[in-house]
């Protein structure tokens, strides 16, 4: 091997140590340092690394009594902004609680001041901000992100939870009115799990165009998951709501997985848990759902919902108009944790004047609900709540629904000894002719049954279209004003028969 | 000449100075140490570590592998050191590693965690094209996160079996095992942006997903030269998905939504949105749904001329499944609902065909459409006529084969337009434009029997 000159030993000593140093004079504290030209270092002002904040003298110590998560991650989104006027990202990953020996992974560790301190409601550059995999426990007031701000967890566990003296009644504000209409704004991967105060999850009455919410799950909560009252915001996507399991409804108050009161871009993929209280059996008082749909224009898709009374409501807010509405893949049953085995009672309810005293109604007031299309709704586990209850106008074990329609009284409910439930392949809500004439264009692949399999007398069967290769002229019916399309027809002979009469019979047409 | 030395000296006081410093900074924490830990900067001149990740680089030259340490050894000893008094997760970034080659000694990087809790783990996977030998098995709350489908390829060797990867893991001493209820769920279990291929071994499966439910889904994933592309096997996969934006060629099947071994059903997922399913036309199906309430969104089928694009209901009774946007080239169905059980409650909406044979093949009820493109097609329930219980299927579409009755409109008579027995016709033009031949006036008109004929209701 050729032996190194002086000179050139010299310099690799000095491209050593710079390896070990990597810092430049251009560098600031918490900047990511990247590798420049030269084989120099120097740091990155669009990345800051939050963990360099945690204590003094550079420890990088998260830990202690006095730490406060937020404080430091404010110290960084202030350092990130000053470094990098175009934005960029904080990475909070690294803030966590340097163990103490008996201590557990990820804190928990609070959040006594307000991390968004000094950053306008109108801020104007794009911020991601990092959380680690930490319980934070969050004092004071919620976590009201202002404008162009993205708040990214790793998961569930990635947790918000309240201290005893949090003092706000739910956990992050999307927006505020500083920046209505606010945008950009959008939380993922994280949890938020109540443990001390009733409380909701995610407000968002500010954060319209490019703000969302996805991947979050909404654990042990007494209120709103989500209220959305800001409009074409979303999508929402991927979420989950469980109950807190003491919990009551308590007048129109009671848990509820996501409030929509206006336009949005939907909710794609949700998952509901009630509770005992939610899905109790209890027609008259029957305060709560799952979803509750009160504005125009909204796509839902892939609900699964458990111990509501109704599954995905649509138009309980007096003197609202409701139309347009599209429900796709939605299905309820029951959670078989409590002891009264709550059910959903109607998976889909749309709000109107003809309530059913077998399947609840909606609440006092109701909207003007018209144009709902719903494709694919299931009520699973259609059993009784606890095998003692007499559902209204049945022999005891119907005590559920796919779709009860309090617009024109309809129940797409399975008959008594039907207990694996109900599906609707398509109901279509369409409009009214004039404004009270109760007349409503209406598709529905659902009828009813015959006594063969239990007497369907409840609410109005909905007239349907079918078809099939069976002679049914002279033979019994169920749905009055079904249409039947006979393609066995011989040759000239009617094909087209009317289910009619007072002793509903398959009739030709005319 | 004394310059520079004097300037040289300083140089190296300095340095080891920082040296000293870097030292002190990052014992005074060594309890906890992780070897590649994210440095960040605390000063002009002092770094200290940072739990934000784990680069996969610091384990390269590992004590323990006998080499360099390949990928899977890197993430297995990752995982081994990870100490969750640290934080409830870790996020390992191998994207700068180069040995992407694992043996079969490695088994399953994540078996560190299988007897765990198993808090939240995210991989962050390079590009480049890693073999594995070993099922890659993955417990709760991970993400494993490649750089795009087709950058980042895992590959199978010849003897891998039976899944490439596997969601969750149906095991009593998994952390998927809940003893208190006897069931299995392992959440959060993400995949995305990466590619998988079989690389000639034809009977491997791609992802499994046994028993992750809430918070698991795949997204953004090439599937090659598989079995099966996406199997749901078992109903503690309930509430998982959505299964987004996904690629498959040269498999088997594609995605099959299965009940269990011992016929317990999946309940519901949150879908299939978004697949091109290429097979290699030897199944029976390339998409096969045998459990309720799933969505099915954005597919393009292209399988053999005696295969179904998806099978609905041939191995168990299925009701509430949707299926929107589907097409099918060079099938024998683009749809196929089986009579083996008896389901119900299938909406279709917007079906195409290009070659093949069927657009719609329902056997409940039946029928077969031919119809290129096909608008909607919805199947409900068993219709009662007497003691009949199922003299047909309370049923919609807008197909123009004179296969199932369908309702038409139009401004004028039908007049010599064929038709299909048991067509309804709306006549919107005025009275004059809705005659036939005098005294034939009709607003709606039925398809009588033998299908040639139009005749005037009302």
């Amino acid at each position: 091997m050729k032996k190194m000159t002086g000179t050139h030993s010299r310099n690799c000593l000095i491209l050593a140590v710079l390896v070990l140093v990597p810092c430049a004079v251009q560098a600031q504290q918490s900047d990511n340092a990247v590798w420049a030209s030269g084989g120099s270092m120097q740091g990155s002002g669009a990345f800051v690394d939050a963990a360099a904040f945690c204590g003094a003298g550079g420890s990088s110590d998260c830990s202690g009594t006095s730490f406060d998560f937020c404080a430091t991650l404010n110290t960084a989104l202030t350092k990130l902004t000053t470094l990098s006027p175009a934005g960029g990202v904080v990475d909070a990953r690294g803030v966590v609680p340097v163990p103490t020996g008996s201590g557990t992974g990820g804190g928990p560790q609070n959040c006594n001041s307000n991390p968004f301190s000094g950053i306008s409601a109108t801020n104007t550059v794009p911020i991601t901000i990092l959380l680690p995999a930490s319980t934070i426990k969050l004092k004071g007031a919620a976590w009201t992100l202002p404008n162009n701000i993205r708040l990214v967890g790793e998961g569930e566990f990635t947790t918000l939870a309240d201290q005893s003296s949090f003092g706000d009644s739910n956990f992050i504000n999307m927006g505020s009115s500083g920046c209505s209409p606010c945008s950009g704004i959008s939380v993922e991967h994280l949890k938020l799990d109540e443990v001390n105060k009733s409380l909701g999850g995610i407000v968002n009455q500010y954060a319209g165009q490019s703000s969302y919410v996805n991947d979050v799950d909404m654990a042990n909560l007494s209120g709103t998951g989500i209220l959305i009252e800001a409009a074409n915001s979303g999508p929402y996507t991927n979420l989950s709501f469980t109950a807190n399991s003491t919990a009551s409804c308590s007048g129109s108050s009671c848990p509820l997985c996501a409030d929509i009161e206006v336009q949005t871009q939907g909710l794609h993929g949700m998952t509901c848990y009630g509770n005992g209280a939610t899905g109790a059996y209890s027609p008259g008082t029957d305060v709560s759902a799952g979803i509750k749909v009160n504005a125009s224009n909204n796509y839902i898709e892939d609900i699964h919902v458990e111990a509501f009374w109704d599954g995905i409501r649509i138009g309980d807010a007096s003197g609202a108009t409701v139309s347009n509405i599209v429900l796709l893949n939605v299905e309820g049953g029951k959670n078989f944790l409590y002891s009264n085995d709550p059910v959903v009672s109607a998976v889909v309810h749309i709000c109107g004047g003809s309530p059913s005293a077998q399947y609840g109604r909606c609440g006092s007031v109701y909207s003007t609900v018209s144009n709902v299309t719903v494709l694919g709704a299931t009520d699973t586990n259609n059993t009784t709540v606890q095998g003692t209850e007499t559902c209204v106008n049945t022999s005891g074990d119907t005590c559920s629904t796919a779709i009860q329609d309090d617009v024109t009284g309809t129940s797409i409910a399975a008959p008594p000894g039907h207990l694996s439930g109900i599906a609707a392949a398509m109901y279509t809500l369409g409009g009214e002719i004039g404004s009270s004439s109760g007349i409503y264009s209406r598709f529905s692949t659902y009828g009813s049954y015959t006594s063969s399999v239990g007497s369907q007398t409840d609410g109005s069967p909905t007239p349907f279209l079918s078809g099939g290769n069976t002679a049914v002229s002279g033979l019994s019916c169920n749905t009055i004003g079904a249409l039947y399309s006979y393609i066995g027809a011989s040759s000239g002979a009617d094909s087209v028969y009317v289910c009619t009469g007072s002793t509903p019979t398959w009739t030709s047409i005319p | 000449m004394q310059t520079r030395d004097l300037g040289f000296a300083f140089l190296l006081v300095a340095s080891a100075a920082v040296l000293l410093v870097l030292s002190v900074s990052v014992n005074a924490q060594n309890t906890s140490l992780q070897e590649g830990w994210n440095g960040a900067m605390q000063s002009l001149s002092t770094q200290s570590q940072s739990f934000a990740f784990v680069d996969g680089v610091g384990y390269v030259n590992d004590g323990r592998c006998s080499t360099a340490c390949d990928i899977c050894q890197i993430i297995k000893y990752a995982l081994t050191d990870y100490n969750p008094k640290n934080s409830n997760g870790v996020i390992i970034d191998t994207r700068g590693i180069g040995s992407l080659t694992c043996t079969s000694t490695d088994g399953n990087p994540w078996s560190a965690l299988s007897s765990t809790s198993g808090l939240s783990n995210i991989v962050l996977l390079p590009a480049g094209t890693i073999a594995i030998s070993s099922p890659w098995i993955l417990p709760n709350d991970t993400r494993l996160i490649g750089e795009g489908p087709n950058i980042t390829t895992i590959s199978a060797s010849s003897t891998l079996s039976p899944d490439m990867i596997d969601m969750g893991y149906e095991i009593s001493t998994s952390p998927c095992y809940n003893p208190t209820t006897s069931a299995y769920d392992c959440p959060g279990v993400v995949i995305e942006h990466l590619g998988l291929n079989g690389s000639g071994n034809t009977s491997v499966n791609g992802i499994v997903n046994c028993c992750s439910q809430e918070f698991s889904r795949v997204n953004d994933v090439k599937i090659v030269g598989v079995n099966v592309g996406l199997a749901l096997t078992d109903q503690y996969a309930q509430n998982s998905g959505p299964y987004t934006n996904l690629t498959m060629s040269g498999v088997s099947q594609c995605v099959t939504i299965e009940s269990d071994y011992v016929g317990r059903t999946l309940i519901v997922t949150r879908g299939v949105h978004g697949l091109s399913c290429s097979t290699t036309g030897t199944a029976a199906s390339a998409i096969q749904i045998d459990t309720s309430s799933n969505s099915l969104e954005d597919i393009y089928i292209s399988g053999g001329a005696g295969q179904d694009g998806v099978l609905i209901g041939s191995q168990a009774p299925t009701e509430g499944n949707v299926l929107v946007n589907i097409t099918g080239s060079g099938l024998q169905n683009v749809v196929h609902i089986s009579s083996a059980n008896t389901s119900s409650d299938i909406s279709i909406l917007g079906v195409s065909r290009s070659g093949g044979t069927n657009t719609i093949y329902d056997q409940l009820a039946g029928t077969t459409l031919t119809d290129a493109n096909l608008g909607m097609y919805i199947l409900g329930e068993p219709v009662q006529a007497g003691t009949n219980n199922s003299a047909g299927y309370s049923r919609f579409t807008t197909s123009i084969s004179a296969n199932a009755p369908t309702w038409f409109v139009g401004g004028s008579a039908p007049t010599g337009s064929s038709c299909g027995v048991g067509d309804l016709y709306s006549c919107t033009g005025t009275t004059s434009a809705c005659t036939n031949t005098a005294p034939k006036q009709g607003t709606v008109w039925e398809c009588l029997g033998g299908g040639t004929t139009w005749y005037p209701i009302k």
